[in-house]
This record gives structure tokens, C-alpha cells and sequence, in this order.
């Protein structure tokens, strides 16, 4: 699919907000037509930058949610065998039960048919099994998907793949080899500014820098769950129009576990200690 | 400037050195990629060569520090390290808020001024001493004018937020300030004549084979996730795996979506395979005084596999054998370190380790519990305190255990030396391993190969 480059002033406009390193990556998998790993910890926006292209380059989104125990049934293909019984008493000739209107198609089936553009999601592929990824290496490879009873679909090219995971598995080489590879990290304190500020009413620029340093220093603190993007938004955002006397109460919007909050609160007094010598 | 075939070549063949192999399909990518986007800009290639080829974080990092070392060119994650400025700041008589105002627009010049005005106010630096510039830089930060500057950020009225992010503008500006003395440090060595040069340190190594007992709190930190990881991967390996053919339950949805394609008539059963996949395993890890820092990694690797699966016995010992299996589960990722905070409850008597006394409590554990397992890992360096190990025992550990892996921290020459006595146990061991580094770690998980069929 020949699309022209994507740049970050065109994504900021649908209010998506990355950095240059993201851009020419997602610009070189469309570019060679190669389906795109991202990886990455939870709630730092891989898949809303697949919403975002899908609006964006004005693509049907085709979306795959991965779990525990998905097989071919649900992901490719299904024969309709009520539809196939019926049409069984109906007939009195030898009709071809597997015949394509007899075929139920799932996520991976519509995209690779679809005559549209598309833009196909499997989201949170270290949810599925081992065994699963081994059926989405034809697809990703040779863009077809080979169905005993009926022969072997080719897929149309206008299509752009990506593939979203938390790494809460080691997802296997045979499949991050047919990717393109991104590793999307929390976001930096630019962005995270920039993000505030734009999801937030009336909150000026140094306000918002503050904020973010202050959640990117969070972050670094030694914790069990860190916060995502939304959170701290939200945090931000109550923040920004309560008063402030009030952060230790709502800390249970930023921080969602008991020692986390601690240990915040720990480096709250540290540094209270510190202004007062 | 652009890069030739030839310099990725090479670059493929030094990384092919330093353990990191480039597939040709992946540099194949980057050609293609080099070529219909007609790439002339040296810097660009090497963006690209960084994004293109790695196929997971690790190798991510492993091939930056590889670029780094081979065209001496650093890809930074341009971090903004911008601070964020307080109204309060500029309330007193003090210039903070234009020094640091200064910063935020790159403007250094302030700034250098300041700094050399410390190390001028610190008097003179005898440079023919045989001391580092980090000996100056500590004698310099105990000097008055540095504690006066770093005085700048106390002493105001803060609310909470404002006094974090005070706290956090101190910590860069201190960072920055210690860096840019070194630098001044560095140049007046230079100049200065007869000046002792410190022999240059060992370029650092990577990540992975930095020794752990080496490793700073922010190496530390990043390691300990990875080992986590590792734990859960090394309990995935003792797991049993079961003959597809051997029939379990009955499979009820299956058969009737079987029936339907007949009809609603059953001609086949389909049945649920029998999964009997929990792992028996114990592991023991030696967390006495000699093992220091390795004990954190050691118990962060148990914690790792208890976490994956409830049939994993962890032990501690010292001078005796504690269970902390119930321990470590209630624990989370970051308290890990709170075990060897209650170093105390697991002393049996005097302290010293003592593995005759660890390895019969631990005998008579899997004799009592009637247990079957039969794999047993141990994390220790063999060193008995010149206390005896009866031949006995090693032969009733053999008898009890059909599989024992050993990790052993210590230096593979120091093995055997002294009080150590792992000689004794290597001869019945199936792999006797030195385990100072992630790498060795790394290696260590992968090359068991365990693999138990059941019926």
C-alpha cells in the first residue's frame, strides 16, 4: 500500500502524541509492507496509535482480540454446519457442502478479503497460546491462509498489520522475525506534557511540565504497578481543578497499591524534611 | 557521509564477536529499506540499522552499545531534561531562578561560571597525588561554596507537588553540577605538568556481564527484573509435559461440534487431554555472609519461580534449612530485598553456613513430606566454614535427588581452594556452574534441558 510518510504534526492533530523514533518505524513497516511488533509495558498507547492510523489514513479497522485458549474457530474460519444440514435436506443433489457461502469468516479472513483498505489489529498476541502463533505465521508471511476443504486464500495487498503485546510471554523468534520491531516505552516528559495539555482544560504549560516530571519521577521510584498514561491524566486533571492542599486523598487515582502509595508518601516526607533544614 | 556495505559488514562480523548475530533476512530489510528510501545521511543509517534490526528489548540495548563501540556514535533517546521552574524560586535574593531559567534555554554560560567559581573557591588541587578526579570531586562537594549552591533549593515554602518537584530539580541540577566539575578536573590534569595519571579503567562492560556485586542501584534494578523473568522461564522448564495421545475427560463441546458435521449423530469422542503440567522442584539457596549481593539475585530468581507455580519449594539456609516458599508469595516484586532484611530468623545457631546441617534438614523435609521430586537446584559457593561434609550424605543427597543443578557465584579458580568444597558435590551434580553475570544466568536457564514424560 503506498501511503505518503506520516509525520508527528499530522498525528497530533487526531491527538496522538510520539516521538520521531515511533514515527519512522511505523513509516518503514508501511513502507515495506511488513506487519509491526509493539511491545511494550500496559497504558502507553499501542493501541490507540492503531485507532489513530485507522482514522488517520482513513482505514476499516479489523480488530483481533487475543486470549488464553483462541483457535482457528474463532480467529479464521468456521464452516456454518447448521446452514450445511439444512441445505442438505433441501436438496436432493449432491450439493458442495464446503462452498465459500457456507463459510463463516472471522477477523483474520476479513481482513485478508476485505476489498477496502484496511488496517488489521491483533491486539495483545502474548495473551494467546504458543500454538497460536504459529497459525498467524502463513498469514504474516505469505499474506494467504490455507483451508483443507477449500484450497488457499490469497490476501489483497492494501493492508497494514499490527501486532500489540505486553511481554508477559517470550513471544517466539519465528514471529518477531517477520516483523518490524518497536519497543514503546511510558512516555517522555515532552510528550507527557504535551498530552496534558491537551486533555486538560485550562492548565498552562508550566503547570503541565511540572506535573509530568513529577509523574516521570513516580515512575522511577522502585514500584509494583506503575502508573499508565491515563491514570495520570486523571490524576491531573482532579488535581488541576481541586485544590492541591489534598494530593495524599486522591492518590488513589495515580497510585493503585497499598506499598506503592507508601513509598510515595516516603519520598513526600523526605523531601518535606529536606525544604525545612 | 554515508555508511558502505562494507562498514555494515564489518559491523556484522564484530557483532557476530561480541555474541550478537545479525540474520541476513534482517539485514536483507535494511538494504531494501537503504535503498528505495535512497538513505544518504550517515546518522539516518544508523537510526535505521538500530530500528530495523533488533527483534526484542535486550537485543535493542545489546546492539545500541554495539553501535556505540564500533562507530563511536551514541543513538539518545532524547529525554528532555528540562526543569521545571518554581515561582519561589525567584522570591529571594538569590539568582537560582535565572541560572536555572538559563539551563532550560541552553544557555550555559552562568552556569560554567558558577561552577568554576566552586572549584576556585576550593583553593588549589595538587594533581601530582595519586588520587582520581572522583577523590577531588568528594574533597570539592564538602567544600563551603558547594554546600552554599546546593543550599539555593531549601528554604522556601512549598506545597506538596512543588516540594517533589523541588526535590527532583536538586537531584538534576546536583547531577549536572558533579559532571561538569569532573570535566574541569579533567582539563586542568591535562594542563597541569608532572600530574599523575590514574591508569584508565576497563571500558565498562555490558550490561550482561557486568559481575553482579558490580552493579550500581539502577543496573541493579533493571537486572533484577530481567532474573524475575528468568525464574518464571526456568519453572516453565520443569514442567511435565504429557503424550498428546493419553486420554483424559471427555471434551463436550468439541464432540458436539464434531456431531454436527454428521448430523447430530456421534461418531467420534473427542476427549480433553490430561494436563498434569505443575512442576516438582525444590530450590535452595545458600544466603549466608560469603554469598553477599548474589543472594538478592538468588532469591529474586526463587521468587520468580514461586510466583509461576504453587508445587515450586523454595529454601534459605545458613547454619539450617527454612522454608520461605509461604514467605515469597506473600511478598511483592519490589520487597524482595526484605528477606535478607530478616537475615536474623533464619540464623539456626552461629551463622556461618554450614551445608551438612542444610542438606540433612533438607533430606529429611522431602523424606517427611513423602515427596517424589526429584530435581533440586542450589545456589551456593560450597564454602562449609572448614566444617567436614560426610561422604555420607553426599550419597543420601544423591539417593534422594535424581537431578541436582548447582550455581555457584564464585570465581571458577577459586573453586576448591581454601574452605570451599564443591568438588564433593560436583560429582554428583548434572551441571556445575559459575554464575556471577545476567549472561551466565541466561545460559545457565537455557542450557537445562529437562524433560519428564508422563504416561
Amino acid at each position: 500500500m503506498k501511503i505518503n510518510d506520516l509525520t508527528i504534526e499530522a498525528l497530533e492533530k487526531e491527538n496522538y502524541f510520539a516521538t520521531q523514533e515511533l514515527i519512522e518505524v511505523v513509516n518503514a513497516a508501511i513502507f515495506l509492507d511488513k506487519p509491526l511488533l509493539i511491545e511494550g509495558p500496559a497504558g502507553t498507547g499501542k493501541t490507540f496509535l492503531a485507532k489513530t492510523l485507522s482514522t488517520l489514513l482513513n482505514l476499516e479497522l479489523i480488530r483481533l482480540q487475543c486470549h488464553e485458549g483462541i483457535d482457528e474457530d474463532k480467529a479464521v474460519y468456521e464452516w456454518n454446519y447448521k446452514k450445511q444440514l439444512l441445505s442438505i435436506q433441501k436438496s436432493e443433489k449432491n450439493e458442495n457442502l464446503f462452498d465459500e457461502k457456507f463459510l463463516i469468516k472471522r477477523p483474520i479472513l476479513t481482513a485478508l478479503t476485505t476489498k477496502e483498505n484496511s488496517l488489521f489489529l491483533i491486539d495483545e498476541i502474548d495473551r494467546s497460546d504458543e500454538e497460536f502463533e504459529a497459525l498467524l505465521l502463513e498469514i504474516l508471511a505469505e499474506n494467504q491462509v490455507t483451508i483443507p476443504e477449500f484450497g488457499t486464500i490469497g490476501g489483497n495487498e492494501n493492508r497494514i498489520t499490527i501486532l500489540t503485546s505486553n511481554s508477559t510471554r517470550e513471544l517466539s523468534d519465528a514471529l518477531r522475525r517477520r516483523c518490524i520491531y518497536f519497543y514503546l516505552d511510558f512516555p517522555s516528559i515532552d510528550i507527557e506534557t504535551k498530552v496534558f495539555m491537551n486533555s486538560i482544560d485550562d492548565i498552562d504549560k508550566e503547570e503541565a511540565s511540572k506535573y509530568a516530571s513529577l509523574v516521570s519521577f513516580i515512575r522511577s521510584l522502585n514500584l509494583n504497578k506503575i502508573p499508565s498514561l491515563i491514570e495520570s491524566v486523571e490524576w491531573v486533571k482532579y488535581n488541576n481543578s481541586k485544590n492541591k492542599e489534598s494530593v495524599r486523598s486522591n492518590l488513589g487515582i495515580l497510585l493503585k497499591d497499598k506499598s506503592d502509595q507508601n513509598k510515595y508518601i516516603e519520598k513526600l516526607e523526605e523531601s518535606n524534611e529536606f525544604n525545612q533544614e | 557521509m554515508s555508511l558502505t556495505k562494507n562498514e555494515i559488514l564489518n559491523f556484522s562480523e564484530f557483532c557476530k564477536n561480541n555474541n550478537y548475530f545479525i540474520p541476513i533476512d534482517q539485514l536483507k530489510v535494511f538494504f531494501e529499506y537503504k535503498n528505495l528510501k535512497n538513505l544518504k545521511n550517515f546518522e539516518k543509517e544508523l537510526l535505521y540499522l538500530f530500528l530495523l534490526i533488533p527483534k526484542s528489548r535486550e537485543e535493542q540495548i545489546h546492539l545500541k552499545s554495539l553501535i556505540n563501540r564500533f562507530f563511536k556514535y551514541s543513538i539518545e533517546n532524547n529525554d528532555s531534561s528540562s526543569y521545571s521552574l518554581l515561582n519561589e524560586y525567584s522570591h529571594e535574593d538569590n539568582n537560582l531562578y535565572d541560572i536555572i531559567s538559563d539551563l532550560n534555554e541552553g544557555n550555559y554560560e552562568n552556569f560554567n561560571s558558577l561552577v568554576k567559581n566552586i572549584v576556585e573557591k576550593f583553593g588549589d588541587i595538587d594533581f601530582s597525588r595519586p588520587v582520581s578526579n572522583d577523590y577531588w570531586l568528594n574533597k570539592i562537594k564538602k567544600s563551603f561554596k558547594y554546600e552554599e549552591t546546593m543550599m539555593l533549593f531549601s528554604n522556601y515554602e512549598f506545597d506538596e507537588i512543588s516540594s517533589m518537584t523541588n526535590l527532583i530539580n536538586k537531584n538534576k541540577f546536583n547531577n549536572l553540577l558533579d559532571i561538569k566539575i569532573l570535566e574541569i578536573l579533567n582539563e586542568e590534569r591535562n594542563k597541569a605538568k608532572d600530574s599523575y595519571q590514574p591508569s584508565e579503567l576497563e571500558p565498562k562492560a555490558q550490561l550482561g556481564e557486568l559481575d553482579f556485586l558490580y552493579t550500581d542501584p539502577n543496573e541493579r534494578r533493571v537486572l533484577l527484573e530481567q532474573t524475575y523473568k528468568l525464574g518464571n522461564k526456568l519453572a516453565i522448564k520443569f514442567k511435565r509435559h504429557i503424550k498428546q495421545a493419553s486420554k483424559g475427560k471427555l471434551h463436550f463441546r468439541k464432540t458436539i461440534r464434531k456431531s454436527m458435521q454428521t448430523g447430530g449423530i456421534f461418531q467420534k469422542i473427542i476427549m480433553r487431554p490430561k494436563l498434569l503440567r505443575k512442576p516438582n522442584l525444590i530450590i535452595a539457596c545458600d544466603i549466608s555472609g560469603s554469598m553477599a549481593l548474589y543472594s538478592l539475585f538468588g532469591i529474586t530468581l526463587l521468587f520468580g519461580m514461586v510466583s509461576r507455580f504453587s508445587s515450586i519449594k523454595a529454601f534459605v539456609f545458613i547454619d539450617g534449612l527454612t522454608d520461605v516458599t509461604k514467605t515469597l508469595k506473600k511478598l511483592k516484586k519490589n520487597e524482595i530485598d526484605s528477606v535478607l532484611h530478616n537475615w536474623n530468623s533464619y540464623v539456626k545457631s552461629d551463622g556461618h553456613s554450614d551445608y551438612e546441617k542444610s542438606f540433612e534438614d533438607l533430606i529429611d523435609q522431602n523424606k517427611k513430606l513423602n515427596s517424589t521430586t526429584k530435581s533440586l537446584i542450589v545456589i551456593g559457593d560450597g564454602r562449609n566454614n572448614y566444617r567436614n561434609i560426610p561422604e555420607e550424605l553426599i550419597n543420601n543427597l544423591y539417593n534422594q535427588f535424581e537431578k541436582i543443578y548447582w550455581m555457584n557465584p564464585e570465581k571458577k579458580k577459586y573453586w576448591n581452594t581454601g574452605d570451599s568444597q564443591i568438588r564433593k558435590f560436583e560429582r554428583i551434580t548434572k551441571t556445575t556452574s559459575e554464575v556471577r553475570n545476567y549472561n551466565q544466568l541466561r545460559d545457565f536457564v537455557n542450557n537445562i534441558d529437562f524433560k519428564k514424560m508422563l504416561k
